[in-house]
Protein backbone atom coordinates (compact mmCIF):
# COMPACT_ATOMS: atom_id res chain seq x y z
CA UNK A 1 0.00 0.00 0.00
CA UNK A 2 1.03 3.36 -1.21
CA UNK A 3 2.14 5.73 1.64
CA UNK A 4 2.14 8.74 -0.34
CA UNK A 5 -0.98 10.97 0.76
CA UNK A 6 -3.23 11.57 -2.13
CA UNK A 7 -3.67 14.73 -0.83
CA UNK A 8 -1.16 17.40 0.39
CA UNK A 9 -1.65 20.55 2.05
CA UNK A 10 1.33 22.81 2.89
CA UNK A 11 0.90 25.85 4.93
CA UNK A 12 -1.89 26.88 2.57
CA UNK A 13 -3.38 30.41 2.85
CA UNK A 14 -6.66 31.71 1.40
CA UNK A 15 -8.11 35.88 1.98
CA UNK A 16 -10.80 37.06 0.16
CA UNK A 17 -10.11 40.52 1.29
CA UNK A 18 -6.44 41.74 1.76
CA UNK A 19 -5.63 41.60 5.14
CA UNK A 20 -8.72 38.57 6.34
CA UNK A 21 -6.83 35.78 5.96
CA UNK A 22 -9.86 32.59 5.83
CA UNK A 23 -7.21 29.86 5.82
CA UNK A 24 -4.07 31.12 7.69
CA UNK A 25 -1.46 28.18 7.85
CA UNK A 26 -3.81 25.32 6.98
CA UNK A 27 -1.67 22.06 6.76
CA UNK A 28 -3.66 18.52 6.02
CA UNK A 29 -2.82 15.01 4.58
CA UNK A 30 -5.33 12.56 3.32
CA UNK A 31 -4.72 9.42 2.26
CA UNK A 32 -6.58 7.85 -0.64
CA UNK A 33 -9.53 6.07 0.68
CA UNK A 34 -9.53 7.83 3.80
CA UNK A 35 -13.42 9.32 4.90
CA UNK A 36 -13.12 12.55 6.96
CA UNK A 37 -14.67 15.23 8.31
CA UNK A 38 -13.79 18.64 8.25
CA UNK A 39 -15.68 20.27 11.02
CA UNK A 40 -15.58 24.12 12.28
CA UNK A 41 -18.49 26.36 13.11
CA UNK A 42 -19.93 28.69 10.32
CA UNK A 43 -18.07 31.12 9.05
CA UNK A 44 -14.90 28.76 9.38
CA UNK A 45 -13.45 28.22 6.14
CA UNK A 46 -14.94 24.53 5.29
CA UNK A 47 -16.21 26.21 1.68
CA UNK A 48 -13.47 27.78 1.33
CA UNK A 49 -10.82 25.04 1.56
CA UNK A 50 -13.07 22.66 -0.99
CA UNK A 51 -13.52 25.63 -3.26
CA UNK A 52 -9.42 25.62 -2.86
CA UNK A 53 -9.37 21.56 -3.10
CA UNK A 54 -11.76 21.56 -6.71
CA UNK A 55 -9.67 24.77 -8.07
CA UNK A 56 -12.48 26.84 -7.88
CA UNK A 57 -10.50 29.42 -5.62
CA UNK A 58 -6.95 29.65 -5.50
CA UNK A 59 -4.77 29.88 -2.73
CA UNK A 60 -2.82 33.39 -1.52
CA UNK A 61 -0.14 31.28 -0.47
CA UNK A 62 0.92 27.76 0.30
CA UNK A 63 0.53 24.64 -2.06
CA UNK A 64 -2.19 22.06 -2.27
CA UNK A 65 -0.91 18.68 -4.31
CA UNK A 66 -3.94 15.71 -5.14
CA UNK A 67 -2.12 12.66 -6.61
CA UNK A 68 1.55 14.28 -6.78
CA UNK A 69 0.09 17.68 -8.94
CA UNK A 70 -0.09 20.47 -7.95
CA UNK A 71 -3.25 21.79 -8.44
CA UNK A 72 -3.32 25.18 -8.82
CA UNK A 73 -0.37 24.57 -11.93
CA UNK A 74 -2.56 23.31 -13.87
CA UNK A 75 -3.03 24.21 -17.54
CA UNK A 76 -6.25 26.01 -18.53
CA UNK A 77 -7.06 22.57 -20.35
CA UNK A 78 -6.01 20.03 -17.72
CA UNK A 79 -8.53 21.87 -15.05
CA UNK A 80 -11.76 20.43 -16.52
CA UNK A 81 -10.22 16.50 -16.47
CA UNK A 82 -9.02 17.36 -12.73
CA UNK A 83 -12.68 18.47 -12.26
CA UNK A 84 -14.14 15.75 -13.20
CA UNK A 85 -11.83 13.25 -10.90
CA UNK A 86 -13.20 15.33 -8.04
CA UNK A 87 -16.93 15.21 -7.27
CA UNK A 88 -18.34 18.19 -5.54
CA UNK A 89 -22.06 18.35 -3.56
CA UNK A 90 -23.07 21.50 -2.14
CA UNK A 91 -25.14 22.32 0.70
CA UNK A 92 -27.73 23.80 -2.04
CA UNK A 93 -27.85 21.02 -4.31
CA UNK A 94 -26.61 23.69 -7.34
CA UNK A 95 -28.80 21.69 -9.73
CA UNK A 96 -30.51 22.32 -12.96
CA UNK A 97 -34.22 22.75 -11.89
CA UNK A 98 -35.81 23.44 -15.28
CA UNK A 99 -34.34 19.53 -16.09
CA UNK A 100 -34.79 16.32 -15.84
CA UNK A 101 -33.42 14.44 -12.91
CA UNK A 102 -31.60 12.31 -15.93
CA UNK A 103 -30.43 15.15 -17.80
CA UNK A 104 -28.69 16.81 -14.72
CA UNK A 105 -26.95 13.33 -13.79
CA UNK A 106 -25.56 12.60 -17.42
CA UNK A 107 -24.29 16.57 -17.47
CA UNK A 108 -21.00 15.77 -16.26
CA UNK A 109 -20.96 12.43 -18.87
CA UNK A 110 -22.12 14.66 -21.80
CA UNK A 111 -19.58 17.15 -20.66
CA UNK A 112 -16.72 14.14 -20.40
CA UNK A 113 -17.62 13.07 -23.88
CA UNK A 114 -19.02 9.97 -23.52
CA UNK A 115 -21.33 8.11 -26.09
CA UNK A 116 -24.97 8.40 -25.71
CA UNK A 117 -25.39 4.64 -24.91
CA UNK A 118 -22.84 4.81 -22.51
CA UNK A 119 -24.45 7.83 -20.36
CA UNK A 120 -28.05 6.11 -20.39
CA UNK A 121 -26.65 2.69 -18.82
CA UNK A 122 -24.58 4.37 -16.73
CA UNK A 123 -27.28 7.20 -15.13
CA UNK A 124 -29.46 4.38 -15.36
CA UNK A 125 -27.56 2.50 -12.54
CA UNK A 126 -26.49 5.91 -11.30
CA UNK A 127 -30.09 6.78 -10.30
CA UNK A 128 -30.38 2.93 -9.26
CA UNK A 129 -27.80 3.48 -6.68
CA UNK A 130 -29.28 6.64 -4.96
CA UNK A 131 -32.69 5.28 -5.57
CA UNK A 132 -34.07 7.43 -7.68
CA UNK A 133 -34.58 5.36 -10.86
CA UNK A 134 -38.51 6.04 -10.84
CA UNK A 135 -38.15 9.63 -11.42
CA UNK A 136 -35.81 9.82 -13.95
CA UNK A 137 -37.52 12.19 -16.46
CA UNK A 138 -39.28 13.99 -13.34
CA UNK A 139 -37.61 18.15 -13.55
CA UNK A 140 -35.75 18.79 -10.19
CA UNK A 141 -37.57 21.48 -8.92
CA UNK A 142 -40.48 19.02 -8.21
CA UNK A 143 -38.32 16.51 -5.94
CA UNK A 144 -37.93 17.12 -2.32
CA UNK A 145 -35.08 18.45 -0.77
CA UNK A 146 -33.78 14.82 0.22
CA UNK A 147 -34.02 13.68 -3.64
CA UNK A 148 -32.71 16.44 -5.02
CA UNK A 149 -29.34 15.97 -3.04
CA UNK A 150 -29.18 12.68 -3.97
CA UNK A 151 -29.32 13.77 -7.91
CA UNK A 152 -26.87 16.57 -6.79
CA UNK A 153 -24.94 13.08 -5.47
CA UNK A 154 -25.35 10.92 -8.29
CA UNK A 155 -24.23 13.79 -10.41
CA UNK A 156 -21.06 14.10 -8.10
CA UNK A 157 -20.12 10.57 -8.54
CA UNK A 158 -20.94 10.51 -12.36
CA UNK A 159 -17.52 10.10 -13.55
CA UNK A 160 -15.94 7.83 -10.90
CA UNK A 161 -14.17 10.95 -8.95
CA UNK A 162 -10.95 9.70 -7.08
CA UNK A 163 -12.56 12.48 -4.26
CA UNK A 164 -15.56 13.18 -3.55
CA UNK A 165 -16.12 16.77 -2.06
CA UNK A 166 -19.20 16.79 0.01
CA UNK A 167 -20.04 20.86 1.38
CA UNK A 168 -23.07 20.54 4.65
CA UNK A 169 -24.87 17.98 2.73
CA UNK A 170 -27.40 17.70 4.90
CA UNK A 171 -27.47 21.35 6.00
CA UNK A 172 -30.86 21.78 4.44
CA UNK A 173 -32.17 17.98 5.19
CA UNK A 174 -34.20 16.36 7.82
CA UNK A 175 -32.55 13.13 10.17
CA UNK A 176 -34.12 11.03 7.91
CA UNK A 177 -32.92 12.29 4.79
CA UNK A 178 -29.42 13.14 6.43
CA UNK A 179 -29.32 9.69 7.17
CA UNK A 180 -30.14 8.34 3.45
CA UNK A 181 -27.33 10.42 2.51
CA UNK A 182 -25.05 9.81 4.98
CA UNK A 183 -25.32 5.79 4.10
CA UNK A 184 -24.62 6.95 0.18
CA UNK A 185 -22.00 8.39 0.92
CA UNK A 186 -20.47 5.47 2.86
CA UNK A 187 -21.60 3.52 -0.20
CA UNK A 188 -19.31 5.75 -2.25
CA UNK A 189 -16.18 5.49 0.43
CA UNK A 190 -16.86 1.63 0.55
CA UNK A 191 -16.08 1.36 -2.96
CA UNK A 192 -12.39 3.46 -2.31
CA UNK A 193 -13.20 6.53 -2.86
CA UNK A 194 -11.70 9.34 -0.89
CA UNK A 195 -14.12 11.47 0.91
CA UNK A 196 -14.69 14.63 2.90
CA UNK A 197 -17.23 16.11 4.55
CA UNK A 198 -17.45 19.76 5.94
CA UNK A 199 -20.22 20.18 8.38
CA UNK A 200 -21.02 22.13 11.59
CA UNK A 201 -23.09 19.13 12.38
CA UNK A 202 -22.18 16.84 15.14
CA UNK A 203 -24.62 14.28 14.94
CA UNK A 204 -23.29 13.26 11.26
CA UNK A 205 -20.39 11.77 13.45
CA UNK A 206 -22.59 9.06 14.75
CA UNK A 207 -23.15 7.76 11.81
CA UNK A 208 -19.50 7.12 10.99
CA UNK A 209 -18.03 7.35 14.38
CA UNK A 210 -14.39 5.71 13.10
CA UNK A 211 -13.62 8.50 10.32
CA UNK A 212 -11.21 10.37 10.71
CA UNK A 213 -12.09 14.20 12.46
CA UNK A 214 -9.79 17.61 11.53
CA UNK A 215 -11.24 20.77 13.22
CA UNK A 216 -10.72 23.98 11.30
CA UNK A 217 -10.48 27.16 13.77
CA UNK A 218 -8.88 30.38 12.85
CA UNK A 219 -7.85 29.40 9.77
CA UNK A 220 -5.43 26.31 11.20
CA UNK A 221 -6.72 22.64 11.08
CA UNK A 222 -6.24 20.03 13.94
CA UNK A 223 -6.42 16.64 14.45
CA UNK A 224 -8.81 15.16 16.87
CA UNK A 225 -7.86 12.58 18.88
CA UNK A 226 -8.96 9.74 16.47
CA UNK A 227 -10.65 6.39 16.95
CA UNK A 228 -8.58 3.49 15.66
CA UNK A 229 -9.65 3.88 11.81
CA UNK A 230 -9.22 1.65 8.86
CA UNK A 231 -7.86 4.41 7.25
CA UNK A 232 -7.34 2.05 4.25
CA UNK A 233 -10.89 -0.32 3.88
CA UNK A 234 -10.47 -2.75 2.17
CA UNK A 235 -11.33 -2.76 -1.55
CA UNK A 236 -15.00 -4.06 -2.65
CA UNK A 237 -14.66 -5.01 -6.00
CA UNK A 238 -16.15 -2.77 -9.05
CA UNK A 239 -18.44 0.49 -8.01
CA UNK A 240 -21.48 -0.50 -6.08
CA UNK A 241 -23.45 1.20 -8.52
CA UNK A 242 -22.54 -1.68 -11.32
CA UNK B 1 -18.37 11.39 -28.53
CA UNK B 2 -19.81 13.80 -31.10
CA UNK B 3 -22.95 12.96 -31.07
CA UNK B 4 -24.27 14.11 -27.41
CA UNK B 5 -22.40 16.62 -27.21
CA UNK B 6 -24.22 18.16 -30.16
CA UNK B 7 -27.76 17.96 -29.47
CA UNK B 8 -26.92 19.08 -25.76
CA UNK B 9 -25.61 22.27 -27.34
CA UNK B 10 -28.45 22.68 -29.77
CA UNK B 11 -31.28 22.02 -26.73
CA UNK B 12 -29.20 24.26 -24.92
CA UNK B 13 -29.72 27.08 -28.06
CA UNK B 14 -32.95 26.55 -28.23
CA UNK B 15 -33.76 26.55 -24.75
CA UNK B 16 -31.98 30.26 -24.21
CA UNK B 17 -34.29 31.20 -27.10
CA UNK B 18 -37.57 30.71 -25.56
CA UNK B 19 -36.42 32.00 -22.12
CA UNK B 20 -35.37 35.31 -23.71
CA UNK B 21 -37.42 35.57 -26.84
CA UNK B 22 -37.01 39.81 -26.89
CA UNK B 23 -33.56 40.04 -26.95
CA UNK B 24 -33.09 37.52 -29.46
CA UNK B 25 -36.29 38.91 -31.60
CA UNK B 26 -34.69 42.33 -31.46
CA UNK B 27 -31.15 40.73 -33.04
CA UNK B 28 -33.57 38.87 -35.30
CA UNK B 29 -34.93 42.05 -36.63
CA UNK B 30 -31.59 44.16 -36.66
CA UNK B 31 -29.27 41.06 -38.66
CA UNK B 32 -32.77 40.41 -41.15
CA UNK B 33 -32.65 44.54 -41.52
CA UNK B 34 -28.65 44.68 -41.94
CA UNK B 35 -28.74 41.80 -44.46
CA UNK B 36 -31.75 42.83 -46.41
CA UNK B 37 -29.60 46.71 -47.30
CA UNK B 38 -27.07 44.83 -47.66
CA UNK B 39 -29.07 43.13 -50.64
CA UNK B 40 -30.47 46.45 -52.00
CA UNK B 41 -27.44 47.86 -52.24
CA UNK B 42 -25.79 44.93 -53.69
CA UNK B 43 -28.72 44.49 -56.47
CA UNK B 44 -28.19 48.61 -56.90
CA UNK B 45 -24.21 47.91 -58.03
CA UNK B 46 -25.55 44.76 -59.96
CA UNK B 47 -27.84 46.72 -61.78
CA UNK B 48 -25.76 49.54 -62.54
CA UNK B 49 -23.06 47.58 -63.67
CA UNK B 50 -25.06 45.88 -66.14
CA UNK B 51 -26.43 49.22 -67.50
CA UNK B 52 -23.16 50.66 -67.53
CA UNK B 53 -19.63 49.28 -66.64
CA UNK B 54 -17.83 52.04 -67.24
CA UNK B 55 -19.58 53.74 -64.27
CA UNK B 56 -18.27 51.51 -61.85
CA UNK B 57 -14.78 51.07 -63.80
CA UNK B 58 -13.69 54.33 -64.75
CA UNK B 59 -10.90 52.65 -67.15
CA UNK B 60 -13.63 51.05 -69.08
CA UNK B 61 -14.39 52.55 -72.28
CA UNK B 62 -15.57 51.61 -75.70
CA UNK B 63 -15.12 52.17 -79.34
CA UNK B 64 -17.90 51.96 -81.73
CA UNK B 65 -16.79 51.76 -85.72
CA UNK B 66 -18.54 53.40 -88.68
CA UNK B 67 -20.97 50.86 -90.89
CA UNK B 68 -19.41 48.84 -93.28
CA UNK B 69 -15.88 48.89 -91.83
CA UNK B 70 -14.23 45.16 -92.80
CA UNK B 71 -12.98 42.86 -90.08
CA UNK B 72 -9.56 43.79 -91.62
CA UNK B 73 -9.92 47.19 -90.95
CA UNK B 74 -11.01 47.14 -87.29
CA UNK B 75 -8.30 44.68 -86.41
CA UNK B 76 -5.85 47.53 -87.64
CA UNK B 77 -7.55 50.33 -85.55
CA UNK B 78 -7.59 47.63 -82.61
CA UNK B 79 -3.60 47.01 -83.01
CA UNK B 80 -3.46 51.08 -83.14
CA UNK B 81 -5.40 51.80 -80.37
CA UNK B 82 -3.64 48.72 -78.41
CA UNK B 83 -0.29 50.36 -79.10
CA UNK B 84 -1.14 53.87 -77.20
CA UNK B 85 0.41 54.61 -73.93
CA UNK B 86 -2.52 55.46 -72.12
CA UNK B 87 -4.42 51.97 -73.19
CA UNK B 88 -3.54 48.97 -71.01
CA UNK B 89 -5.67 46.40 -73.55
CA UNK B 90 -7.79 46.35 -76.20
CA UNK B 91 -10.48 44.17 -77.66
CA UNK B 92 -12.10 43.55 -80.36
CA UNK B 93 -16.03 42.80 -80.98
CA UNK B 94 -17.94 41.74 -83.73
CA UNK B 95 -21.05 43.18 -84.27
CA UNK B 96 -22.72 39.25 -83.17
CA UNK B 97 -21.05 39.76 -79.90
CA UNK B 98 -21.90 43.73 -79.74
CA UNK B 99 -25.21 42.55 -80.54
CA UNK B 100 -24.94 39.43 -77.52
CA UNK B 101 -23.89 41.98 -75.34
CA UNK B 102 -26.44 44.01 -75.55
CA UNK B 103 -29.01 42.03 -75.41
CA UNK B 104 -27.75 40.62 -72.07
CA UNK B 105 -27.22 44.28 -70.73
CA UNK B 106 -30.61 45.35 -71.32
CA UNK B 107 -32.09 41.82 -70.67
CA UNK B 108 -35.73 41.98 -70.42
CA UNK B 109 -35.93 44.92 -73.57
CA UNK B 110 -35.97 41.51 -76.29
CA UNK B 111 -38.86 43.67 -77.96
CA UNK B 112 -36.10 46.10 -79.04
CA UNK B 113 -33.93 43.85 -80.94
CA UNK B 114 -36.53 42.08 -82.43
CA UNK B 115 -37.48 42.81 -86.24
CA UNK B 116 -34.21 44.22 -87.09
CA UNK B 117 -33.80 41.67 -89.43
CA UNK B 118 -29.90 41.68 -89.94
CA UNK B 119 -27.49 43.31 -87.69
CA UNK B 120 -27.57 46.57 -87.57
CA UNK B 121 -24.46 47.48 -84.97
CA UNK B 122 -20.93 48.21 -86.20
CA UNK B 123 -18.08 46.16 -84.66
CA UNK B 124 -16.36 47.54 -81.49
CA UNK B 125 -13.46 48.01 -79.52
CA UNK B 126 -13.54 47.36 -75.78
CA UNK B 127 -11.03 49.27 -74.54
CA UNK B 128 -9.09 49.43 -70.99
CA UNK B 129 -7.34 52.66 -69.85
CA UNK B 130 -4.58 52.54 -67.82
CA UNK B 131 -5.26 53.75 -64.28
CA UNK B 132 -3.90 56.95 -63.70
CA UNK B 133 -3.92 60.14 -61.36
CA UNK B 134 -5.56 62.73 -64.02
CA UNK B 135 -8.20 60.04 -65.15
CA UNK B 136 -10.73 62.79 -66.32
CA UNK B 137 -7.60 64.50 -68.61
CA UNK B 138 -6.54 60.67 -69.73
CA UNK B 139 -9.94 59.85 -70.76
CA UNK B 140 -10.56 63.37 -72.89
CA UNK B 141 -7.41 62.63 -74.60
CA UNK B 142 -8.00 58.96 -75.31
CA UNK B 143 -11.31 60.32 -76.85
CA UNK B 144 -10.12 62.90 -78.93
CA UNK B 145 -6.93 60.33 -80.13
CA UNK B 146 -9.75 57.36 -81.13
CA UNK B 147 -12.47 59.89 -82.63
CA UNK B 148 -9.60 61.06 -85.26
CA UNK B 149 -9.16 58.09 -86.35
CA UNK B 150 -11.03 57.46 -89.67
CA UNK B 151 -13.14 54.40 -89.24
CA UNK B 152 -14.36 55.34 -85.59
CA UNK B 153 -17.86 56.40 -85.42
CA UNK B 154 -17.91 57.01 -81.32
CA UNK B 155 -16.18 56.47 -78.42
CA UNK B 156 -17.85 56.19 -75.04
CA UNK B 157 -15.62 56.37 -71.60
CA UNK B 158 -17.07 57.09 -68.42
CA UNK B 159 -16.92 61.36 -69.12
CA UNK B 160 -19.84 60.49 -71.62
CA UNK B 161 -22.25 61.15 -68.44
CA UNK B 162 -21.87 64.15 -67.70
CA UNK B 163 -19.08 64.71 -64.63
CA UNK B 164 -22.26 66.04 -62.10
CA UNK B 165 -24.06 62.97 -62.69
CA UNK B 166 -21.29 60.88 -62.29
CA UNK B 167 -19.83 62.51 -58.61
CA UNK B 168 -23.66 62.33 -57.53
CA UNK B 169 -23.77 58.56 -58.63
CA UNK B 170 -20.45 57.76 -56.78
CA UNK B 171 -21.30 59.72 -53.50
CA UNK B 172 -24.83 58.17 -53.37
CA UNK B 173 -22.87 54.88 -53.87
CA UNK B 174 -20.11 55.49 -51.16
CA UNK B 175 -23.30 56.72 -48.18
CA UNK B 176 -24.61 53.37 -49.36
CA UNK B 177 -21.87 51.42 -48.19
CA UNK B 178 -20.93 53.85 -45.38
CA UNK B 179 -24.71 52.57 -43.98
CA UNK B 180 -23.72 49.62 -44.98
CA UNK B 181 -20.93 49.14 -42.32
CA UNK B 182 -22.80 51.45 -39.49
CA UNK B 183 -25.07 48.68 -40.33
CA UNK B 184 -22.79 45.40 -40.11
CA UNK B 185 -21.50 46.82 -37.15
CA UNK B 186 -24.75 47.65 -35.41
CA UNK B 187 -25.51 43.90 -35.77
CA UNK B 188 -22.60 42.17 -34.40
CA UNK B 189 -22.86 44.34 -31.68
CA UNK B 190 -26.42 43.77 -30.96
CA UNK B 191 -25.91 39.98 -31.29
CA UNK B 192 -23.03 40.17 -28.79
CA UNK B 193 -25.53 42.10 -26.05
CA UNK B 194 -28.17 39.22 -26.85
CA UNK B 195 -25.39 36.76 -26.30
CA UNK B 196 -24.10 38.32 -23.35
CA UNK B 197 -27.41 39.09 -21.76
CA UNK B 198 -27.98 35.17 -22.21
CA UNK B 199 -24.59 34.08 -20.44
CA UNK B 200 -25.38 36.24 -17.62
CA UNK B 201 -28.71 35.22 -17.67
CA UNK B 202 -27.59 31.10 -17.04
CA UNK B 203 -24.92 32.34 -15.24
CA UNK B 204 -25.87 29.88 -12.56
CA UNK B 205 -25.78 27.10 -15.22
CA UNK B 206 -22.30 27.87 -16.18
CA UNK B 207 -20.78 27.68 -12.71
CA UNK B 208 -22.38 24.10 -12.23
CA UNK B 209 -20.81 23.29 -15.67
CA UNK B 210 -17.57 24.66 -14.29
CA UNK B 211 -17.86 22.05 -11.05
CA UNK B 212 -18.85 19.24 -13.26
CA UNK B 213 -15.43 19.32 -15.07
CA UNK B 214 -16.87 21.15 -18.70
CA UNK B 215 -14.51 22.53 -20.83
CA UNK B 216 -14.42 26.11 -21.71
CA UNK B 217 -15.73 25.72 -25.42
CA UNK B 218 -18.22 23.26 -24.23
CA UNK B 219 -19.73 25.87 -22.00
CA UNK B 220 -19.29 28.82 -24.63
CA UNK B 221 -20.85 26.29 -27.57
CA UNK B 222 -24.52 26.94 -26.95
CA UNK B 223 -24.31 30.46 -26.72
CA UNK B 224 -22.32 30.31 -30.06
CA UNK B 225 -24.93 28.52 -31.49
CA UNK B 226 -27.92 30.80 -29.87
CA UNK B 227 -26.16 33.91 -31.70
CA UNK B 228 -25.78 31.96 -34.99
CA UNK B 229 -29.55 31.09 -35.03
CA UNK B 230 -29.67 34.58 -34.76
CA UNK B 231 -28.10 35.39 -37.87
CA UNK B 232 -29.45 32.56 -39.80
CA UNK B 233 -32.86 33.51 -39.00
CA UNK B 234 -31.77 37.16 -39.41
CA UNK B 235 -30.71 36.30 -42.87
CA UNK B 236 -34.32 34.33 -43.19
CA UNK B 237 -35.95 37.71 -42.83
CA UNK B 238 -34.12 39.79 -45.21
CA UNK B 239 -34.07 37.08 -47.91
CA UNK B 240 -37.86 37.04 -47.45
CA UNK B 241 -38.10 40.20 -47.29
CA UNK B 242 -35.99 40.89 -50.92
CA UNK B 243 -37.99 38.52 -52.21
CA UNK B 244 -41.33 40.15 -51.52
CA UNK B 245 -39.44 43.27 -53.01
CA UNK B 246 -39.09 41.55 -56.55
CA UNK B 247 -42.52 40.27 -56.11
CA UNK B 248 -43.23 44.19 -56.12
CA UNK B 249 -40.99 45.46 -58.41
CA UNK B 250 -42.29 42.44 -60.94
CA UNK B 251 -45.86 43.74 -60.59
CA UNK B 252 -44.91 46.78 -61.06
CA UNK B 253 -42.92 46.60 -64.12
CA UNK B 254 -43.03 44.19 -66.86
CA UNK B 255 -42.18 40.64 -65.94
CA UNK B 256 -39.27 40.63 -68.95
CA UNK B 257 -38.26 43.92 -67.45
CA UNK B 258 -38.38 42.95 -64.23
CA UNK B 259 -36.52 40.09 -64.26
CA UNK B 260 -33.44 41.78 -65.52
CA UNK B 261 -32.99 44.64 -62.76
CA UNK B 262 -33.89 42.13 -60.37
CA UNK B 263 -32.49 38.36 -60.58
CA UNK B 264 -33.49 37.39 -57.71
CA UNK B 265 -36.11 34.36 -58.50
CA UNK B 266 -35.16 31.93 -55.41
CA UNK B 267 -31.24 32.10 -56.53
CA UNK B 268 -28.57 30.14 -54.49
CA UNK B 269 -27.58 33.93 -53.48
CA UNK B 270 -30.93 34.63 -51.81
CA UNK B 271 -31.19 31.82 -49.80
CA UNK B 272 -27.36 30.26 -49.72
CA UNK B 273 -25.48 33.14 -49.35
CA UNK B 274 -27.30 35.22 -47.46
CA UNK B 275 -28.09 32.60 -44.50
CA UNK B 276 -24.01 32.60 -44.56
CA UNK B 277 -23.29 36.12 -44.15
CA UNK B 278 -25.76 36.14 -41.45
CA UNK B 279 -24.59 33.11 -39.70
CA UNK B 280 -21.12 35.09 -40.02
CA UNK B 281 -21.92 38.25 -38.72
CA UNK B 282 -23.57 36.64 -35.59
CA UNK B 283 -20.56 34.31 -35.11
CA UNK B 284 -18.48 37.80 -35.34
CA UNK B 285 -21.24 39.01 -32.16
CA UNK B 286 -20.88 35.93 -30.43
CA UNK B 287 -17.21 35.77 -30.33
CA UNK B 288 -17.01 39.46 -29.04
CA UNK B 289 -19.63 38.46 -26.61
CA UNK B 290 -17.56 35.76 -25.13
CA UNK B 291 -13.92 36.38 -25.67
CA UNK B 292 -13.60 37.05 -21.80
CA UNK B 293 -16.58 35.75 -20.25
CA UNK B 294 -16.43 31.89 -19.12
CA UNK B 295 -12.90 32.42 -17.61
CA UNK B 296 -11.43 29.97 -15.59
N1 LIG C 1 -16.26 34.94 -2.42
C1 LIG C 1 -16.01 35.48 -1.22
N2 LIG C 1 -15.64 36.77 -1.14
C2 LIG C 1 -15.36 37.32 0.05
N3 LIG C 1 -15.43 36.68 1.20
C3 LIG C 1 -15.78 35.38 1.19
C4 LIG C 1 -16.09 34.72 -0.02
N4 LIG C 1 -16.42 33.44 0.24
C5 LIG C 1 -16.31 33.31 1.58
N5 LIG C 1 -15.93 34.47 2.16
C6 LIG C 1 -15.70 34.68 3.59
O1 LIG C 1 -14.83 33.69 4.03
C7 LIG C 1 -15.20 33.26 5.32
C8 LIG C 1 -15.32 31.75 5.30
O2 LIG C 1 -16.39 31.39 4.45
P1 LIG C 1 -16.76 29.88 4.18
O3 LIG C 1 -17.92 29.87 3.27
O4 LIG C 1 -15.54 29.16 3.72
O5 LIG C 1 -17.16 29.38 5.63
P2 LIG C 1 -17.83 27.98 6.04
O6 LIG C 1 -16.93 27.37 7.04
O7 LIG C 1 -18.16 27.18 4.85
O8 LIG C 1 -19.16 28.48 6.73
P3 LIG C 1 -20.62 27.80 6.71
O9 LIG C 1 -20.58 26.69 7.69
O10 LIG C 1 -21.52 28.89 7.16
O11 LIG C 1 -20.87 27.35 5.32
C9 LIG C 1 -16.49 33.95 5.68
O12 LIG C 1 -16.18 34.98 6.57
C10 LIG C 1 -16.97 34.52 4.38
O13 LIG C 1 -17.57 35.77 4.60
MG1 LIG D 1 -19.93 26.62 3.86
Amino acid sequence: MTSVPFIQCFHVAKSYVAGEEVLRDANLQVFKGEFLFLMGPSGAGKSTFLKLLLGLEAPTRGHILVDGRNIHRLSRKEIPAYRRKVGMVFQDFRLLNQDSVFHNVALPLVAAGRSRRWIRSKVKSLLQFVGLDGKTHVPCCRLSGGEQQRVALARAVANDPWVLLADEPTGNLDACASAVIMELLKAVHARGTTVVVATHDASLLEHLPEARRVHIQGGIFYEEAEAAAPRFPSAMGGPVWE
Amino acid sequence: MGMSHWRYYMARALGGFRKNPLPAAVSVLVVGLCLFMTGLCSLGFWGIYRIAPHLLVPSKAVIYLKEGVSVQEARGVQKTVAGWPLVAACHYKSPQEVLEELRDRYGGWEDLFQGLGENPLPPALEVRLQVREDMEGAMRAFEDKAKALEPVQDVLTARSWSGETLRRMRTVLGMGLALLVVWIACSILIVANTVRLAFYGRRDEVEVLRVVGASPSFIKMPFYLEGILQGVLGAALAASLLWLTGRMVGAVLPPSLAAGIWPLGAGAWLWGILPLAGAGLSWLGARLALRRLASY
